[in-house]
């Protein structure tokens, strides 16, 4: 059967068109084609347009009609996930993409091996910053606290490694971030344990003693004291890093006096002009962030005095024509002014952000006897306890 | 340039398959000048298509297509007796012709081809006659390749009961 059927295909084969067939129908087709050709839709112009455009190097990507949507999507999604995630804090959903994304993006954007080294450092402070926000929040539980304290002790020996770079074949601009950083740590290192301490703890205490009773006075000293040691670890690492910096710039300063090749009068010249302009800019950022006659201005003054102080001293070594020492003493007042601005940023941030959560409708004294009223003497005790526990939760949002 | 392109691939499917759908239209209508001329008017009406910008996915299956609507489209003008009488009636003419009386065994197989019911009768002319694949044909007729297969494998038993084989 299946033979025959073959059988049947190879005779079928043999019905064809007779060549001169073939060939007249082959004329008349292409004289068709030619009478009647393709049409030119709006595909085809948009084809033609579209090989105009991608003669330009930088335009195929977006053009292409498959990866367009997908390019604008990245942009927008992308673009605004990333930005919101700029502001997130520890413990945030974004927060992954700030320091995992963004970071490392401005890490790839940094080329040179001094922006790499500021990058870490900044990056280092940011992460101060955080622990600082969220303590004044009320937000830094133990878990946050180590991933900060971690990433934070990460960036901080990046910073060193990069020092330790970039001394070998810039040591001017290796002090430089030394002393950048520097002047950073130290400013932060004074908020953190001031945070840690019990300015604070005075400072909350005072602000509602007189409504609290006095077994919530007691809870809420216990709660400060909790917050105290999250915070005091921060505090400890920043310490450790400043202290390690403050002899790496010191070796630094020593390296460059030794070598009095490297030091003249040029590059001293160049440090009293920048201490100069530092000053001047501190001096400018006190008087627009600080009100005169506060406390805030004078404690400002008072940290930028050191910084014009070390500046007069400079100024004597450079007439006495002592370069060196000259170079070192205005890398110092450049420093002392540095950390004058990061202390005045930093008080000026969290006096805003307590000033927030003072206008806060939380549970005030008001509320709590609200409750102990509506309870009732029956229920008075667990009254107190939940007011408690609430001012618990007030006092450490005031504390910083 | 997309002209010359699209010209350049219609003029090819013509020397790939201008005998083949000749083939198909001649089993179909018993005629060959007819045939010829249906077969003409396949590849001006896929030209026409084609020059419209429309895509033509697979150019083998939308030839064989387009030969049997203008073949229905024949029998339909003519407008004599019923569409299967005339095949049946073309394919014994054809069957002559083509066999030329050598090998009877196969001019009754082809006439067995036309005894089988309407819906194995296309597949298996397709599968045997034009020597189309099974996908080739799932293609052209619009049903799963598995439904072919099937129709073909049903279509052989049956085609054996009608020779006694």
């Amino acid at each position: 059967m299946k033979n025959i059927l073959e059988q049947c295909k190879e005779k079928a084969q043999q019905v064809r068109l007779r060549e001169d067939e073939r060939v007249a129908m082959r004329t008349f087709l292409e004289n068709l084609t030619e009478a009647h050709p393709v049409r030119e839709t709006t595909h085809d112009r948009l084809q033609k347009a579209k090989k105009v455009l991608s003669s330009y190097q930088f335009l195929p990507l977006f053009m292409r009609r498959t990866t367009m949507p997908v390019v604008l999507i990245m942009l927008l999604v992308g673009g605004s996930v990333s930005f919101a995630a700029q502001g997130s804090l520890p413990g945030d959903a974004l927060y992954g993409v700030k320091v995992n994304f963004n970071e490392r993006v401005e890490g790839a954007l940094s080329m040179s091996g001094e922006a790499k080294a500021n990058l870490e450092a900044h990056l280092a402070e940011r992460r101060l910053i955080e622990a600082e926000k969220l303590a004044s929040k009320g937000e830094l539980n133990s878990e946050i606290e180590s991933e900060i304290e971690s990433r934070f002790t990460a960036h901080a020996t990046r910073v060193e490694e990069r020092i330790e770079a970039l001394s070998k074949s810039e040591v001017l601009v290796a002090l430089d971030v030394a002393s950048r950083f520097e002047a950073s740590l130290n400013a932060h290192e004074g908020v953190l344990a001031r945070a840690s301490g019990t300015e604070s703890l005075n400072m909350a205490v005072m602000m509602n003693e007189d409504a609290l009773p006095q077994t919530m006075q007691m809870k809420s000293f216990v709660a400060t004291d909790a917050r105290e040691e999250v915070s005091a670890n921060v505090s400890e690492s920043v310490r450790v890093q400043a202290e390690k910096i403050t002899n790496i710039r010191a070796n630094l300063e020593a390296r460059i006096s030794q070598n009095a090749s490297t030091q003249n009068k040029t590059s001293a010249e160049g440090k009293m002009k920048a201490a100069q302009k530092k000053i001047l800019e501190v001096r400018a950022f006190i008087d627009s962030k600080t009100e005169a006659n506060s406390e805030a201005r004078a404690r400002a003054d008072a940290e930028l005095k050191l910084a014009e102080n070390a500046y007069a001293e400079g100024k004597i070594s450079f007439e006495a024509e002592d370069y060196n020492e000259a170079f070192i003493l205005f890398q110092k007042s450049l420093r002392l002014a540095q950390e004058a601005k990061v202390r005045g940023t930093l008080r000026h941030n969290l006096e805003a952000a307590t000033d927030l959560i003072l206008v806060d409708p939380m549970p005030t004294s008001d509320d709590v006897r609200v409750n102990v009223e509506g309870d009732a003497s029956i229920h008075s005790n667990q009254t107190e306890i939940n007011g408690g526990a609430k001012v618990k939760g007030n006092l450490i949002n005031i504390g910083l | 340039m997309e002209h010359s392109h699209t010209k350049q691939e219609f003029l090819s499917a013509y020397d790939m398959y201008a005998d083949a759908i000749f083939r198909h239209c001649f089993f179909k209508v018993s005629d060959r000048e007819v045939a010829r001329d249906i077969t003409q008017d396949v590849f001006t009406k896929t030209w026409q298509y084609l020059s419209d910008n429309k895509p033509v996915l697979n150019m083998k299956a939308f030839l064989y297509k387009v030969a049997g609507n203008l073949v229905i489209d024949y029998y339909r003008k003519r407008k004599t007796d019923s569409l299967d009488l005339k095949i049946d009636e073309g394919v014994q003419f054809a069957s002559e012709e083509v066999m030329g009386g050598q090998n009877a065994e196969i001019g009754i197989v082809i006439e067995a081809l036309q005894k089988l019911p309407e819906n194995y009768r296309e597949v298996m002319r397709l599968r045997y006659v034009d020597d189309l694949t099974p996908g080739e044909i799932a293609e052209i007729t619009g049903q799963s390749e598995n439904a072919v297969s099937v129709k073909i494998h049903r279509g052989l038993e049956k085609l054996k009961h009608i020779l006694h084989i």
